[in-house]
């Protein structure tokens, strides 16, 4: 059947009279709509079991985190500085069994007036071993340090001992 | 449904594996050594089994894998970390069979504190010697750690033994004992021979004092530098 002469015309008639579509949300808007509409979430146990180990870890690492804030607290460290006459060295850090003997963020500043390296810091009462590694390469037992001890590798670590309570007034 | 509770469990997962970490410090020093192809396959198996050694002795493997992170950031050749480890681990073993002989089980800190004397400066003869008191651990390690620094400072090992003798068979030697060099530092400075410490320490020690008092008895001033002048007349 062949449709008639005006049928195009006639069909484009239609279109133009309808009223005109709504225009696509914003995208904002269609995230807003996505939170606001009530859903049903339906959990197996499974999944219930899940979620609650989820929040028994959160819970437990918080916890931790909030020991290791205390156990950092300023009152229960003591304060340090570290100096280290170096003229010609490119950068120094300082690293020890504080730190892992790690010199990610123990870099110490140089003052270039006087040649000297300073670091400050606070650590928790007892025995530090730690050496001054310069240039990235080279450890260099401190100079100043009261003590040192043999460091097994045919080197030497100063010996840092921070006082608590018993040798504070010495 | 089953999406979201694989999802969950793995987030699960996910917030566990610091813990895991935090765990085995050691293996990811080890992995991140060889992927530096710093260490191989062999060298840090030989590392494991010095530490795995220690660990079947029921030693303190802690400072062990400190020593590793020290041997690597140090740039150290492997076999002589390995070795390092080796002489740790035998230090903690005579330390532990040391603090043993007064009949209680050491803690890991009591073994450590008396191990690491023995690098410090310490000999053998002389812990063993003061082992034979029978103290209690705690004040073995402290004793070991006092004549340790006191070694190293090169003080007379005749009147460091005196002094600790008698802190040990009287029962009155602190943890703060171990700051003894220090007097015995500022007693250099003031120009006092070493024999005077051991007169003053020895005296101290029969009336239950400690450190701060040795310097009092032989004159030295001694001020709380933690108080402020009008506090401290408080």
């Amino acid at each position: 059947m062949e449709p008639r002469a005006d049928f195009a015309s006639r069909v484009m008639e239609r279109i133009g009279s309808a009223a005109p579509l709504p225009l696509p949300k914003r995208r904002s808007e269609r995230i807003l709509d996505w939170f606001v509409r009530p859903r049903i979430i339906r959990v197996s146990p499974l999944g219930g079991l899940a979620a609650a180990a989820c929040l028994l870890l959160s819970m437990g690492l918080f916890l931790r985190h909030g020991i290791d804030a205390r156990s950092l607290a300023p009152e229960g460290l003591s304060p340090v500085t570290f100096v280290l006459a170096a003229p010609s060295a490119r950068e120094v850090a300082v690293i020890g069994s504080f730190n892992g003997w790690n010199a990610a963020g123990w870099t110490m500043t140089h003052d270039p007036s006087r040649g000297l390296w300073t670091l400050s810091s606070a650590l928790p009462p007892g025995s530090h071993e730690y050496v001054f590694l310069v240039d990235g390469t080279t450890p260099m037992a401190d100079a100043a340090a009261a003590l040192s001890v043999d460091d097994g590798f045919g080197g030497r670590n100063s010996v840092l001992l921070v006082k608590d309570d018993h040798g504070s007034i010495l | 449904m089953a999406r979201f509770s694989s999802l969950l469990l793995l987030l699960a997962a996910l917030m566990a594996a610091p813990v895991a970490l935090h765990a085995a410090p050691l293996e990811g020093t080890l992995r991140q050594a060889q992927a530096e192809k710093r260490l191989t396959t062999g060298e840090a198996e030989g590392i494991r089994a010095s530490i795995d050694q220690a660990r079947e002795r029921n030693l303190p493997t802690a400072p062990l894998t400190s020593k590793v992170e020290e041997g690597l950031a140090k740039r150290v050749r492997p076999e002589t970390i390995i070795q390092a480890l080796d002489a740790i681990r035998e230090d903690y073993a005579f330390a532990r069979d040391a603090l043993r002989r007064g009949g209680a089980e050491p803690t890991p800190e009591d073994i450590v504190r008396t191990g690491d004397s023995l690098r410090l400066g310490l000999t053998r003869a002389e812990l063993a010697e003061m082992a034979e008191l029978n103290p209690p651990p705690p004040m073995l390690a402290t004793a070991a750690r006092t004549r340790a620094a006191l070694n190293a400072i090169d003080f007379s090992a005749v009147l460091s033994g005196d002094i600790l003798r008698r802190g040990l068979s009287l029962g009155s030697l602190t943890p703060g004992w171990e700051q003894l060099f220090r007097v015995a530092q500022r007693t250099r400075d003031a120009g006092m021979p070493d024999d005077a410490v051991a007169v003053a320490a020895t005296r101290v020690l029969a009336d239950g004092g400690g450190p701060a008092e040795v310097l009092q008895e032989l004159g030295l001033t001694v001020r709380d530098t933690r108080r402020g002048p009008a506090e401290a007349t408080k």
